[in-house]
């Protein structure tokens, strides 16, 4: 029988997983890390083998990525989170879409992968040194103007003239927004300008030599339907969203886990 | 002169016993990445000596090894004389353009001072800019510090002006040491460059008799340059072991060898590099190798990498690469081109002096540096060398000027290349890490595709 | 002087004299080596070969452009140097002037020549000609005497260029103006002397003595001036001896510049193209004696290399092991 790959995405604030047979997703789940990384993970394997009926030893390989990769002892093997997203993009980007460039917007970091047309990594530059970019610029302001970061992106659709926002800076853009609150601005228009100042934070990371292929949006941060707008508008260009973009990592390391034996990554 | 004020003797115990513990972790990961040879041992005791034990007194570690290969670091240190400045003066030199085999001929030993220690960085934080190198923040902070006695016995610094960052250093650094500033040429094509240069090193020369009483002649000149071109023939029959596509040593342990190299005579490096060549012979034979074949082999290339700071070798190992080969000043570079005396007169010597020290040194301070894409072009070739890792040191703009070249150079040849900045902290170990092993594996999925 | 005067500092750090010199370098090869033994083969054969061999006519039509005077009657082969500086007399040696002569001995002096300015090109000028001989022996002379060239640097070889031009003016036109090139050449009283012949030497007598003591202090001064090697050196692309380089291993160390006695530069900043032989290179093969790196540097004969520059051949003298 065709054995299952699972695998684990342990982010800061979430531990992703995705559980695949054929190379094709067969469920998703996502739990808050809390302190205990092994435990949820130990939970999360009996919670997905409980719903889809399957015991342990069925799944053939759980490969591990995302920060606390090498902690979690339900893994077999870690890999980066790099190759991982560009593994995912494999299977859940669209199909119109031409490998170029994917952009991963997580909860502390953000990064950019380019990847030629076989869906390689050709080269990534990464922001892993400050909040800007990422999902916690999005938590941040959100809790400022009372609403939640699943709402942010439909508020911001509607906003009709976004107002800019000026501080690069996480830590300053929360004072400059609770000022522009204290102006009776509409929320809905500094939630426009937060996408456009994240959006123009990210492409200052982009080399400007690698323009080839499309650009695809991964990572919580895709989710975001305010932030693909900012982003299309900002490069003048159509911007996918891959399917189940949240889970893009773990997919990916599931999709190495199945295929390790004609790509062995074991010293 | 020396400033004292601010520096009291509790500070430099506490830095004394931080810049110890430092040096003596790189060093014992150094040695464990694998199986470390016989005759490499005394390199690592000399660092070891250098940067752990200097500060603390020598009290005779005798231990002798059964194997034939070594020999005891103390005994080393006791033939290099680092402990007895009135036996031998030593000449800091703050770049390796100074010709070490003039400084010889003086009678004195010069002693490359570019370091690595993040304690001592720290220390010279307080006296250069935040955003300036932090190699000469380090140097400026064991001036500052007075606990390294590889420094404070110097009796004089010789500083080539070559980047902004060492002008400034040979400026500051002189109300601590006396300091010779010589002027490099950034051009370097035409023969009234190479002239320049030859008027600074005949200008030197006076000033190192005056430190060691003894006159420079053509014989002692010519005894230099053969006492040098001895190291660096040791170096390039090692080079031929470091080329062979399985790894008979491990990378990062092969730049401590090298950078140990700054802080002995070059004969006494010469002999034990002898050996270390024989042990690679022996261990060729016995196929004794410390890699596997589906392992990356990875050039590290920018700016210099000088012991502790060692991060970005022990990284790529750690991660699963092999440090196949590397192209910065501390290591490979400073000992591979050798002096090519065309005429045998004094004249004709320091010529050739001044010409190997400036045409073909692929430092980036010079105008046009594109030959170093095609020294690297050859040293992709003959190590083999699957991917590139541009090391470039916060502040070091040189460096990150040449990327871009070094990017679409490297892009025709279809070599990955990656950019990794690092500063002398340990803070930025996780992002170094995370970048190292996304590109060890990036490697890994094209080989095997 | 003072003792710590600079100035003071370049003179007085050896002594002149003859002695062992203590730097461990690589003095020779076999390459030099042939090249020295072709050198004194020529130099006999032009000198005095003529008095041994007995000189068929044929002999002495085969015409091999060096400078070694023909006023030397016992040389084994001719010389074209008489014939380019007297152009207007070569017209005439198919005319009635020399009934002697028949026209199969001219074809012959002019299809040798032809073949070695074409095909052999400034080789000659490295391996045969007597006169590079002479100036060799007077730089050997200065290096065993331990006294410190003039350094041939960009701007004394811009002065010495146009001082080439005059030359080659006054070697191919100066008969049309009515002079003999002879009365001024500097060579004329070299090999004669040794030969045991005496001429009349006008101005030639001081350019000779220019010539002498120029090339004591630089290295083939007279070749970097030469006329006819000029001549010689343009037909380059046909020559069956070529001069490789092989840019990548090449590090851009200048050795091969500083050895060269012409001064062409061309050959260390060299980047993209093989071919790095310039109308003034003479294939001494000094340039890949002194080259460091493996295989930057190589001389080919119709494609096979016969001399190459080797890493391990130049890093094997430092290795301390003939001691």
């Amino acid at each position: 029988m065709e054995k299952y790959y699972l695998g684990l995405d342990g982010g800061s604030t979430y531990l992703k997983a995705a559980l695949m047979k054929d190379k094709k997703v067969v469920g998703t789940v996502v739990y808050p890390t809390g302190i205990d990384n092994n435990g949820v993970a130990k939970k999360i394997v009996a919670a997905l083998c409980k719903k889809y009926g399957i015991s342990r030893t069925d799944i053939g390989y759980i490969m591990a990525t995302g920060y606390s990769r090498k902690i979690l002892e339900v893994a077999d093997d870690d890999i980066s989170e790099i190759t991982a997203h560009a593994y995912g993009v494999r299977v859940t980007a669209p199909k119109e879409y031409r490998p170029g460039m994917v952009i991963d917007i997580g909860g502390q970091d953000s990064k950019i992968i380019y990847l030629d047309a076989n869906y390689n990594v050709k080269n990534f530059t990464m922001n892993d040194k400050c909040a800007a970019g990422t999902g916690k610029f999005m938590e941040v302001i959100a809790q400022i103007l009372e609403t939640t970061i699943d709402q942010v992106g439909a508020l911001s659709l509607e906003s009709t003239s976004s107002c800019d926002i000026n501080s690069t800076c996480v830590v300053f853009a929360q004072s400059e927004v609770i000022s522009l609150v204290a102006r009776k601005v509409d929320r809905r228009d500094i939630l426009a300008g937060m996408h456009l100042s994240m959006a123009k934070r990210i492409i200052k990371m982009m080399k400007k030599s690698e323009k080839g292929g499309d650009i695809l949006m991964t990572g919580g941060g895709a989710l975001n339907t305010g932030i693909h707008r900012a982003f299309e508008e900002e490069m003048l260009k159509d911007v996918y969203v891959a399917k189940y973009p949240q889970f893009n990592g773990a997919v990916g390391a599931a999709l190495i886990a199945s295929e390790r034996n004609e790509v062995s990554l074991r010293l | 002169m020396a400033d004292q004020s601010g520096i009291n003797e509790r500070q430099r115990e506490l830095f004394i016993r931080k810049s110890t513990r430092v040096a003596a972790a790189y060093l014992k990961r150094a040695k464990e990445l694998a199986e470390l040879p016989d005759a490499a041992k005394p390199f690592f005791d000399v660092l070891e000596n250098t940067y752990v034990n200097n500060v603390k007194e020598i009290t005779g570690l005798e231990y002798t090894s059964p194997s034939d290969f070594t020999r005891c670091g103390a005994e080393l240190l006791r033939m290099a004389d680092i402990q007895k400045p009135e036996e031998r003066k030593s000449i800091g030199t703050l770049c390796v353009m100074v010709p070490a085999e003039l400084v010889y001929a003086a009678g004195a030993m010069p002693v490359r001072l570019c370091s690595g220690s993040y304690t001592a960085y720290s220390i010279g934080d307080d006296y250069i800019p935040r955003d300036a190198c932090p190699l000469v923040k380090a140097v400026m902070g064991f001036g500052k510090i007075k606990a390294l006695p590889a420094f404070d016995n110097c009796s004089l610094l010789v500083a080539p002006v070559t980047c902004d960052c060492k002008k400034k250093l040979a400026g500051t650094i002189d109300s601590v040491k006396d300091t010779i500033p010589l002027h490099i040429p950034p051009l370097k094509k035409d023969d009234a460059d190479t002239e320049i240069f030859l008027k600074e090193l005949y200008r030197l020369i006076p000033l190192l008799e005056n430190v060691t009483g003894k006159q420079v002649t053509a014989k002692s000149l010519a005894e230099g340059i053969n006492m040098v071109g001895n190291a660096q023939y040791e170096m390039s029959e090692f080079l031929k072991y470091r080329r062979h596509d399985l790894s008979l040593m491990s990378g990062t342990q092969v730049m401590a060898v090298m950078n140990a190299y700054s802080y002995m005579p070059a004969n006494i490096w010469a002999e034990q590099m002898h050996r270390l060549n024989e042990e690679m012979k022996l261990r060729l034979s016995q196929g004794r190798f410390v890699s596997r074949k589906n392992q990356p082999r990875i050039l590290v290339t920018g700016s210099p990498i000088a012991f502790p700071n060692i991060k970005v070798p022990l990284l790529i190992e750690e991660m699963g690469g092999v440090l196949a080969a590397d192209e910065t000043c501390m290591g490979e570079r400073g000992l591979y081109d050798p002096v090519s005396v065309i005429d045998a007169s004094f004249d004709g010597m320091m010529r050739s002096l001044a010409s190997r020290y400036t045409k073909p040194c692929t430092c980036p301070v010079f105008v046009d540096n594109s030959q170093r894409i095609y020294r690297i072009k050859q040293m992709i070739k003959e190590h083999k060398i699957q991917g590139v890792i541009y090391h470039v040191l916060r502040g070091c703009l040189v460096y990150d000027y040449e990327y871009q070249l070094m990017e679409e150079a490297m892009g025709k040849m279809d070599i990955p290349i990656i950019r990794v900045e690092s500063d002398y902290n340990e803070e930025d170990v996780e992002q170094l890490r995370i970048r190292i092993e996304a590109f060890i594996e990036l490697i890994k999925m094209r080989t095997s595709a | 002087m003072e003792k710590h005067n600079p100035a003071y500092a370049i003179y007085s750090r050896e002594r002149v004299g003859i002695y062992p010199g203590t730097l461990h370098q690589k003095t020779t090869s076999k390459f030099l080596f042939v090249r020295w033994l072709c050198l004194f083969a020529g130099m006999f054969l032009w000198t005095y070969a003529g008095k041994l061999i007995h000189q068929g006519q044929a002999l002495n039509e085969i015409s091999i452009p060096v400078f070694s005077c023909p006023f030397n009657l016992d040389q084994v082969a001719e010389v074209p140097c008489y014939y380019l500086s007297h152009l207007p007399a070569l017209f005439g040696r198919f005319g009635a002037d020399f009934p002697e002569r028949n026209i199969a001995y001219g074809v012959l002096f002019i299809v040798t020549t032809l073949f070695c300015f074409i095909f052999l090109g400034r080789i000659l000028c490295g391996f045969l000609c007597p006169a590079g001989l002479l100036q060799d022996l007077m730089d050997k002379l200065r290096q065993a005497l331990h006294i410190r060239p003039i350094v041939v640097t960009d701007w004394l070889n811009r002065f010495l260029q146009p001082i080439k031009w005059v030359w080659i003016l006054l070697f191919l036109g100066f008969a049309f103006a009515g002079g003999d090139f002879c009365d001024i050449c500097p060579l004329k009283g070299f090999t004669t002397a040794q030969g045991g012949y005496w001429t009349n030497l006008y101005l030639g007598g001081f350019f000779a003595v220019v010539i002498l003591v120029g090339s004591f202090f630089i290295k083939r001064f007279w070749c970097i001036i030469c006329p006819m090697g000029y001549l010689m050196g343009l037909f380059k692309r046909f020559n069956l001896f070529k001069l490789k380089k092989d840019c990548t291993s090449c590090t851009e160390c200048g050795a091969c510049y500083h050895a060269c006695p012409m001064r062409i530069k061309s050959i260390y900043t060299e980047r993209d193209k093989e071919n790095v032989q310039t109308v003034d290179c003479m294939m001494c093969g000094e340039c890949i004696h002194k080259c460091p790196e493996d295989n930057a540097l190589s001389m080919t004969f119709c494609g096979k290399t016969i001399y190459k520059s080797s890493r391990k051949t130049f890093m094997s003298k430092f290795s301390g092991k003939k001691e």
